[in-house]
């Protein structure tokens, strides 16, 4: 009775553990999310949400059947196959590079990366990895896994690889090298024309975007797009410039050795939300060349389309938008497309860049936004005929024949779906361009993964109208609440993150109406929901009804910023960052009587909500006192001084011209030292952005590691008391153990038992030769469903109901099987004695009643079967 | 209580010389270099109205100035504002100023005075912080959220920019250069160096041109600004009216020069010779 009420006590705590945080991600930026193994017995997938890799076998017709799901660091975005038996995964949020062992099925080690690597590419016995946010490529011996010299690389987000034939070259490519377009200051810029809206009062002086060769602009803007690098040496040889604005795939075609990069170009010079209406960005596949000097040839994928003329549902049943996946078939004739916007695969023509199939991918009775599959990676079968289509969205693969470029099954990769289903309908709201006039343009467009794009629009309109929101000059300590007119033709504005949304909160509470949460630079919209308008003035669509922008609003709620890597693993802040003391630097933002920094960004996020007093930072107009929580991502890409080379067009301010740390704006209010701008600047570098560092981090531990792993652990664990939850996922003699850190017992929780008693050490003693214990971090309350409650039923995973599979031998020499169907987390496995290695069943079977119901004919004397859990 | 009692009473007779306010004898921002002669001197009074973003700020000054010896004066001022209608302020100047005329249209002056900070807390200014909600995760960088605000004390007073700031004590000096270019034109330029306490010493400029086109009218030209980055810079054009010989209006209209100043400035002063 004791034992009885002791596991109702235990499935009440985990109910409140499941259901007491909001679930949130990280938006992972798939790179390469799915690969094959050479031999085509295996296909990899990474399930971003759950932090695994699913493993699938191609059954019949091609059909994939999950067979396992590994648990690997957190949100990985990348995959390839080392060889038939090895796989590494990226980990965009963990920094770090799972590898895998396809036989056993579990993480054999784990590789430290810089923050937020993007992809793994082999090549010349060595493994590259693009390290998107330090401007790195780290390499390790692809046998070894020892690691050698990395290489810096200059651009903006490096993500995808790909190499030359001999693997001789490597190529890399910037997600956000830009387009060569910069800013004009307003005081540099001319006026604004007259509105057209006669209302309106004269506009306020903005600053001006203009092409780079612009004869007022004295500075480089690079456009680095493409890294070429030679693998022996592990040295830039150049940098391909002018093919792109935002880079997203590219491959080496296999006869011509010619680089083919998939692109967006966006139209960002063009001033004002009418003229860019339902079009702002060419979708392209281009040829590169790789002789000296050799320019792109690009390839429109949405070629004819008049957008002068109204769109048709012809025309958007048509659109390719935001291709984000090439796979070049081995003859060379053609290459197939991911159009991740669009969801449709294309089949390119590579001698005439002509379209020849759009295969929509968005299949079923359901057409709408909430359905969409986010195709976003593509893999050729290496013998069969057969492309697989993973899906982000769905977490889902589809198979389409290339012989006849037929959808042929779609499945599922993924035992459960972590995501809520009110998310997930959300979520296509953002990124469906077929809500656009002519089907090429959605939100991310310019908010790549719902973040940025590196770029400043104007999207100003001069038939708009006023908008008045209430401000006070707090940086004058005036709480008086007054209004701030917001001219219709704001001018440049740097795009924003749509990351991290919900943790702009702020703790000033007075004066109410100034410091109420409000969205954009110039804070001129109120809620999220008011994004609706932007579908049809910007996107050239319709409104979406009122509940699908609130899913959409739930979805864009639910993302969260990565941890700042400038911060100690403990989220302490380092006393050397960017040459400066941040601690000294966090003293001085917070101490009034020596800046007033913190008068008009306080902690946690930076803001208070305020649109203050424009001429204490130097504006034309009011603007939004912004949140801090991103600015070591956009510091250090823009130079404009005279002579100087500069990676990217745009700064760090609304406008795009603010360049130089902790005075992005005009400042005068307190005299600071230079040291002590300094300190202040790493401060501001080190500012925590919502998410601990603990909620990131993943460690494997092994028997040969676990006493050199303990103080890292002794770290997790204090670190997650406070800020997260703490999950071990393990492979301990073949079999699978997972336990979640109990933050009141401090003891482990396993998946098997309904109270946490397992210390630290007597985990650890579970450890022998080949075992390993995955270590990892999540967001608080997150832990459970990511450990020993998959279901979130409030039943340990290893407590649940264990499947009974019927064998019935039925008069036509055919055998039916059948099991109860409990989640779709079991496949069936035969062997012809049970000594023999099992193989998977090559089939999915039917679901009937229930059941999974798998019929097939006697072909062997004697066959044995059982069920394997995939997790 | 006392202190701010001896600043009313001394205000009412006594003068000026606010680095930004600051009085001078035929301009509205510079001070020129010519001096009363003994036992000689003037009375004036200013008002400046500035805004920023819509916010309006504004200072009134009282001062007079008395000849000792020829070439050598000493003014004393006082002065009270509001920061954008919140935060007020006082201050008092006690000033000495020399010149010596280098021809007879050409003199050079300087002058040093020592501005004291006054206000309720003596020195420096009072707000209150705004209040802030105690169920806001301040992450792990925030001091201690004080529900219901608390209130805070500014030792240092309130600065614009390096040569404009009150409430604040500091040392403030002027070089003066007067060129008369012509008998109706008058140059005049001033170098300031500002010392706050507990501060970096500041650097600041005024250029002004006058011009006499009547018997009692005078147009002109001023501008003031500080010279280091990031300061303010602010012009202004101006009248200069002297109905009667012992007495001078004068009106000024002005605009700051780059972000960091004030939208539009107005400014209007009397001064009382005797």
């Amino acid at each position: 009775m004791k034992s009885f009420f002791t596991a109702i006590l235990a499935i009440v705590l985990m109910t409140v553990l499941v259901t007491a945080q909001p679930f949130t991600h990280y938006e992972a930026r798939h790179c390469h999310p799915i690969a094959i193994t050479p031999d085509g017995t295996k296909i990899l997938v990474v399930n971003s949400a759950d932090g695994r890799l699913s493993v699938l076998v191609p059954g019949a017709n091609g059909t994939p059947i999950l067979i396992a799901e590994i648990p690997t660091g957190n949100e990985p975005v990348s995959v390839r196959a080392r060889n038939n038996h090895e796989a590494w995964v990226v980990n965009e949020v963990s920094d770090s590079v799972s590898i895998i062992d396809l036989t056993e099925m579990r993480v054999i080690d784990s590789l430290s990366a810089a923050d937020e690597p993007a992809d793994v590419h082999f090549a010349n016995g060595k493994a590259f990895v693009t390290c998107a946010r330090n401007g790195i490529v780290r390499v390790f011996d692809a046998v070894t896994r020892s690691p050698l010299p990395s290489i810096p690389i200059q651009g903006l987000y490096p993500t995808a690889m790909s190499s030359s034939a001999d693997g001789s070259k490597l190529y890399a490519s910037f997600l956000l090298s830009g387009n060569r377009t910069t800013v004009l200051p307003a005081d540099n810029a001319r006026s604004q024309p007259n509105p057209t809206n006669p209302a309106l009062p004269a506009p306020p002086k903005t600053a001006l975007i203009v092409p780079s060769n612009d004869s007022r602009v004295n500075y480089q803007v690079l456009d680095h797009d493409v890294v070429e690098i030679d693998t022996q040496t592990m040295s830039v040889i150049r940098y391909l410039s002018d093919v792109g604005t935002n880079l997203f795939d590219h491959q080496v075609h296999p006869t011509t050795g010619e680089l083919w990069v998939l692109h967006s170009d966006s139209l960002n010079t063009i001033a004002f939300e009418p003229n860019l209406k339902g079009h702002f960005s060419f979708h392209r596949l281009s040829r590169q060349p790789l002789s000296a000097n050799a320019s792109a040839v690009p390839f429109d994928l949405n070629p004819g389309v008049n957008y002068a003329a109204p769109g048709t549902a012809a025309i958007i049943a048509n659109g390719l938008a935001q291709p984000t996946a090439l796979a070049i078939e081995p003859s060379g004739s053609h290459g197939w497309v991911a159009a991740f916007n669009s969801d449709r695969v294309a089949k390119v023509n590579l001698a005439s860049g002509a379209i020849e199939q759009r295969i929509n991918v968005r299949t079923g009775a359901d057409v709408s936004s909430s359905a969409m599959r986010g195709p976003r990676g593509l893999v050729l079968h290496p013998t069969q005929p057969f492309l697989y289509v993973s899906h982000k969205f769905t977490q889902s693969v589809s198979v389409i024949s290339t012989a006849n470029n037929a959808i042929l099954s779609e499945v599922s990769i993924s035992s459960v779906n972590v995501i809520p289903e009110s998310l997930r309908r959300g979520r296509g709201y953002l990124y469906d361009a077929r809500l656009s006039s002519h089907g090429t343009v959605s939100c991310a467009t310019c908010h790549l993964d719902a973040d940025r794009d590196g770029l400043a629009w104007d999207l100003g309109d001069p038939g708009g109208a006023m908008v008045i929101v209430k401000g006070s000059a707090l940086s004058a300590h005036i709480t008086s609440v007054k209004n701030r007119d917001l001219h219709p033709m704001k001018g440049p504005m740097v795009t924003q993150t749509l990351r991290g949304m919900a943790s702009n909160t702020t703790s000033v509470t007075t004066p109410a109406a100034s410091v109420t949460t409000k969205f954009h630079w110039r804070g001129d919209k109120p809620s999220i929901q008011s994004f609706n308008s932007t579908f049809a003035d910007l996107l050239g669509g319709a409104l979406i009804d009122v509940d699908d922008m609130n899913d959409l609003t739930n979805y864009l709620l639910s993302l969260r910023h990565h941890p700042n890597p400038n911060r100690n693993f403990d989220r302490t802040l380092k006393t050397a960052v960017s040459g400066g003391n941040a601690v000294a630097g966090r003293d001085l933002f917070n101490d009034h009587l020596a800046s007033h920094c913190a008068t008009c960004h306080p902690l946690a996020s930076g803001t208070d909500q305020n649109i203050d007093l424009m001429s204490e930072v130097g504006g034309k107009q009011p603007i939004k006192n912004p949140p801090l929580r991103t600015v070591y991502q956009r510091a250090a890409g823009f130079n404009p001084t005279p002579g100087a080379s500069s990676l990217s067009g745009f700064g760090m301010s609304h406008d795009g011209t603010g360049f130089a740390l902790p005075k992005v704006h005009p400042y005068a209010l307190d005299e600071l030292t230079n040291a002590e701008l300094v300190d202040v600047t790493a401060f501001i570098m080190s500012f925590d952005t919502g998410t601990a560092p603990v909620a990131a981090a993943s460690h494997v531990v092994t028997s040969a590691n676990a006493v050199a792993m303990s103080a890292a652990l002794q770290t997790m664990e204090t670190a997650a008391m406070a800020d997260g939850d703490l999950i071990v996922h393990g492979r301990i003699d073949g079999g699978s153990m997972n336990f979640l850190w109990n933050k009141a017992s401090q003891r482990y929780q396993s998946d098997q038992q309904t109270s946490a008693t397992w210390t630290r050490a007597s985990l650890l003693s579970l450890l022998h030769a080949g075992d390993a214990f995955v270590f990892s971090g999540t967001p608080a309350g997150q832990g459970a469903a990511r450990s020993i409650d998959r279901d979130a039923d409030s039943v340990p995973d290893g407590l649940e109901l264990v499947p009974r599979l019927s064998i019935e031998m039925l008069a036509n020499a055919s055998v039916r099987l059948s099991w109860a169907d409990l989640g779709g987390n079991w496949h069936l496995q035969r062997s012809e004695s049970l000594a023999d290695i099992w193989e998977t069943e090559m089939t999915n079977g039917t679901l009937q009643s229930g059941h999974v119901i798998i019929t097939k004919p006697r072909s062997r004397p004697r066959e044995f079967f059982r069920l394997q859990r995939n997790w | 209580m006392k202190v701010r009692s001896l600043f009313y009473l001394t205000s009412f007779f006594l003068t000026v010389n606010l680095v930004h306010a600051h009085h001078g004898q035929n301009f509205l921002w510079l001070e020129d270099a010519s001096l009363p002669h003994h036992a000689e001197g003037h009375v004036m009074m200013d008002y400046e109205w500035e805004s920023r973003g819509g916010d309006a700020s504004q200072t009134y000054t009282l001062g007079s100035m008395l000849g000792m010896v020829h070439g050598v004066a000493a003014s004393f001022s006082a002065s009270a504002g509001d920061e954008m209608g919140a935060t007020e302020w006082q201050s008092m100047q006690p000033t000495l100023h020399v010149a010596h005329d280098l021809s007879s249209a050409v003199t050079v002056g300087f002058s040093l005075g020592y501005q004291i900070a006054l206000s309720d807390s003596e020195h420096g200014h009072v707000h209150d912080e705004p209040s802030c909600d105690p169920d806001v995760d301040l992450g792990p960088d925030a001091p201690p959220c004080v529900p219901g605000g608390t209130t805070h004390v500014h030792g240092g007073g309130h600065a614009h920019s390096a040569i404009h700031n009150h409430g604040v004590n500091a040392a403030i000096s002027r070089f003066i250069v007067s060129a008369e270019l012509s008998p109706e034109t008058l140059l005049v330029g001033n170098l300031f160096v500002v010392l706050p306490e507990g501060d970096d010493v500041a650097f600041g400029y005024a250029l002004g041109l006058r011009q006499r086109i009547s018997s009692s009218l005078s147009v002109g030209l001023e501008s003031i600004g500080d010279l280091q980055g990031g300061g303010e810079h602010s012009a202004m054009a101006a009248a200069y009216w002297e109905p009667v010989d012992s007495l001078v209006m004068k009106f000024g209209v002005g605009t700051g020069l780059n972000d960091a100043s004030a939208d539009l400035l107005l400014r209007t002063g009397v001064v009382w010779n005797f």
